[in-house]
């Protein structure tokens, strides 16, 4: 179940206009304890599969489907006038990880969206995401427990994920990642 | 020149010619590991000076390691010795010899250190004019299971892994979408240092 607080309306104001400003936006604590605690426990029985092209990445991912969970969040992706996620897949990063920065481009105005579900994290053990505008200033996503982040993408972004250093150890950085078409009806977020 | 820099064994033409050889064989593209390559004393000169030049921390997606300036700006007299014997016509047509490859024209040098959580991830190296990838390591004691490794690729496996040894020269050649390597991410406390960068043609 997601944290109320994001469904009232001054909050779904309050984040639409920081997306508007700011082109992206986190809010922390954005599930309940006991729904965050059941979506890691999905997440972590799913069957990941590594993928390793060195000059690309190196990481594991597995489709998730957790239909109560995905029909709550479209909803909630509904009240800021956005579309239901499209792609959703879950993404573990362990030592010796990393994503390159890729010539892959976005849509205009689509959006990509992470639920952070890593339990406990350093920044000293790297995996940090980083979002690059073609001008501005990088988005930066580190791993913080339960938020979620909806970044505005543009055909000049680029991102990256920083390699996952010795000292992570056995810990694994896990997120559940969302691409959100650009809404057909509406080009502008508007209440 | 020749003999004040290099150890002796590497200028006997017959060895300089099975070296020739060696390199056009080595898979998975031309390379050369040359242990011992430096003369004692001046390797030892330039072990002692490099780590007193100015490092500066450079991360990106790609890597995570400290570096100098170009070696060609150094006020070090040892380095700056050293650096116009690498950019030298003797030894350009020295490595000419080794290679095959007739790299002219300009070299780029600097020195690099890696510690503990530092690597640079897989690439090949490839941009305008470069043709020969030079590196020669400055630390002791460096083992495999410190990391720091350099590595080559051959498509997603790694085929050769060369330890950083105390001055061991490492020559490859540059060829686009071929000559994928890597620094292993060092995972001790040890620091390795190198002088490493390209001759160009």
């Amino acid at each position: 179940m997601l944290n109320q607080i994001y469904t009232r309306p001054a909050m779904i104001h309050a984040i639409q206009q920081t997306l508007t400003t700011k082109k992206s936006v986190q809010l922390h604590h954005f599930l309940t304890l006991p729904a965050y605690q059941t979506l890691l426990r999905q997440c972590n029985s799913l069957p990941f599969k590594h993928s390793y092209d060195p000059t690309h990445h190196s990481y594991a991912s597995a489709p998730i489907t957790a239909p109560t969970f995905m029909q709550e969040l479209s909803a909630f992706l509904a009240l800021l006038g956005l579309s239901a996620p499209e792609i959703s897949q879950c993404y573990q990063f362990a030592h010796r990880d990393y994503i390159l920065r890729s010539d892959r481009t976005h849509e205009e105005n689509e959006y990509i969206a992470l639920l952070e579900l890593t339990p406990s994290w350093k920044l000293t053990y790297g995996g940090i995401i980083t979002y690059l505008p073609g001008r501005g200033t990088p988005t930066l996503i580190p791993p913080v427990t339960n938020t979620f982040s909806i970044i505005t993408t543009t055909t000049q972004h680029r991102s990256f994920v920083q390699y996952i250093n010795h000292t992570a150890k056995k810990n694994k950085r896990t997120y559940i990642q969302f691409i959100i078409p650009r809404n057909r009806q509406s080009k502008t977020i508007t209440l | 020149m020749l003999q004040n820099f290099i150890h002796p064994d590497y200028l006997d033409p017959v060895r300089l010619k099975r070296l020739h050889t060696s390199f056009l064989r080595n898979k998975p593209f031309p390379y050369l590991v040359l242990p011992h390559f430096f003369q004692e004393k001046i390797i030892r000169d330039v072990a002692s000076a490099l780590p007193k030049e100015p490092f500066t921390k450079q991360t990106s997606d790609l890597f995570q390691f400290s570096q100098t300036n170009d070696l060609r700006l150094t006020k070090n007299t040892t380095l700056k010795t050293f650096y116009q014997f690498l950019n030298s016509k003797p030894f350009k047509i020295y490595l000419e010899t080794l290679t095959g490859i007739a790299a002219f024209k300009r070299i780029d040098g600097a020195g690099f250190m890696y510690t503990s959580t530092d690597y640079l991830l897989p690439h090949d190296d490839h941009l305008e004019g470069r043709a020969l990838a030079y590196t020669f390591y400055l630390s002791k004691g460096f083992t495999a299971n410190d990391g720091g490794t350099l590595d080559f690729f051959t498509k997603n496996t790694i085929v050769k892994t060369i330890i950083p040894s105390f001055n061991t020269l490492v020559l490859f050649k540059v060829l686009p979408e071929q000559t994928f390597h890597q620094v292993s991410e060092v995972l001790t406390m040890k620091k390795r240092y190198s002088i490493a960068g390209w001759y160009h043609a």
